[in-house]
């Protein structure tokens, strides 16, 4: 499936999903799709100058009553668990991220590779659930993620895995 | 773009107090308007003051009280929402005021209770005590509706208004350091939960009677 084609299916599961406001800051993996999810006016956009406000926006839009999702890189991811920590696990709020699942083995970027390594221990140790998508077919998953995450009101890490985003390309 | 300069020449800021500042808010709420309360002081004087079920009282997380109120404000257009929150949090993440200048959400008030320190931890000083003006920085970020409230009158006047129109707004204030009496119950998900009842999104349950 071509990328094109991926992010389509993604954006689609998410208005499956209920979802009605997005906020994001975005990494290159994850950028189209947030490109696509801009040009939906069933879905509030907003961009944010740092993941943690994603976080914080979504958790409103949560008590307002709004289904939402937060698009970020894995750096992103660990710049806030911190607040997935003190307000979401403490509060008990869901929240649904969508995050590039960056520093595989198949992903050759030094400044990478500690999130490769480290990111989903971290979630472990928080006891946040995740969910690796690897291959198009397996999008259709979203939706039993998105209300995992609601029903145990807490953080819901859903990674993008290199091949689903980026293909053969290097 | 206003400069600490411009801080200064204004008229004298009288310094105020939290809980006064915070009784006199909730006084001319009509509408069942949201408030985040920030951490520490914030939201302690905003639980002294009275309980409402529109109170949300954040236990920790510094730093994200208004973009939690920004969430709040998108998902109910139609209620007004006020975030009040400290100098010291808000200085965590001014990227924050970007974001509400780009949206202006129309029902957004900011209410900042700056007295130049971290109170909580024992008073240190923070960098609105030396050269950071809050309000210079909101309105540099798109928040035109940004204003130092010279005293208890002026306050008044500032929120004697609808919330849920004509924003986004930010208001400042200089306050002293007088710490609250009273501090919230420790009870984060019940908070949650009830705040949500409160803005007509939580369910209640059986238990609940």
């Amino acid at each position: 499936m071509a990328s094109m084609d991926v992010n389509a299916g993604l954006h689609e599961q998410l208005t499956k999903c209920g979802i009605t406001l997005a906020a994001s800051l975005p990494d290159d993996w994850v950028a189209p799709l947030i490109q696509r999810i801009e040009g939906d006016n069933a879905i509030r956009h907003v961009p944010v100058a740092r993941e943690a406000e994603a976080i914080a926006i979504c958790s409103g839009a949560f008590f307002g009553g709004v289904r939402s999702v937060a698009l970020m890189g894995a750096t992103g991811l660990l710049t806030c668990t911190g607040e997935l920590a003190t307000l979401n696990l403490r509060h008990a709020i869901p929240v649904f991220l969508i995050v590039s699942q960056r520093g595989t083995i198949d992903d050759q970027r030094i400044y990478q590779e500690v999130q490769g390594r480290r990111t989903k221990p971290l979630l472990d140790m928080f006891d946040f659930p995740y969910h690796v998508v690897e291959r198009p077919e397996d999008i259709g998953c979203i939706p039993d993620c998105y209300e995992t995450s609601r029903l145990q009101k807490r953080p819901f890490v859903l990674f993008l895995a290199r091949q689903l985003m980026k293909g053969d390309v290097r | 773009m206003a400069t600490k300069n411009d801080l200064a020449s204004q008229p004298a800021l009288k310094v105020m107090n939290r809980r006064d500042l915070s009784k006199r808010l909730v006084a001319k709420l009509k509408r069942d308007e949201a408030i985040i309360g920030g951490i520490g002081n914030t939201n302690f004087d905003l639980w002294a003051v009275g309980h409402r079920p529109q109170n949300f009282y954040m236990l920790g997380s510094m730093g994200i009280t208004v973009p939690i109120a920004l969430g709040v404000a998108l998902a109910q257009p139609d209620r007004g929402v006020i975030a009040i929150e400290g100098d010291g949090s808000l200085l965590m993440s001014l990227g924050c005021l970007a974001t509400i200048g780009m949206l202006q959400p129309r029902n957004l008030t900011i209410v900042v209770m700056d007295n130049g320190m971290y109170e909580i931890t024992g008073r240190q000083k923070t960098a609105t005590h030396a050269t950071s003006d809050i309000v210079a920085i909101a309105r540099g970020a798109g928040i035109e509706n940004s204003v130092w409230a010279r005293d208890e009158a002026h306050f008044d006047q500032l929120i004697d208004r609808r919330f849920d129109e004509g924003g986004p707004h930010l208001i400042a204030v200089k306050i002293d350091d007088e710490h609250a009496t009273e501090q919230t119950p420790r009870d984060p998900a019940l908070i949650r939960q009830r705040f949500m009842q409160g803005i007509g999104t939580g369910r209640k349950s059986a238990l609940d009677g």
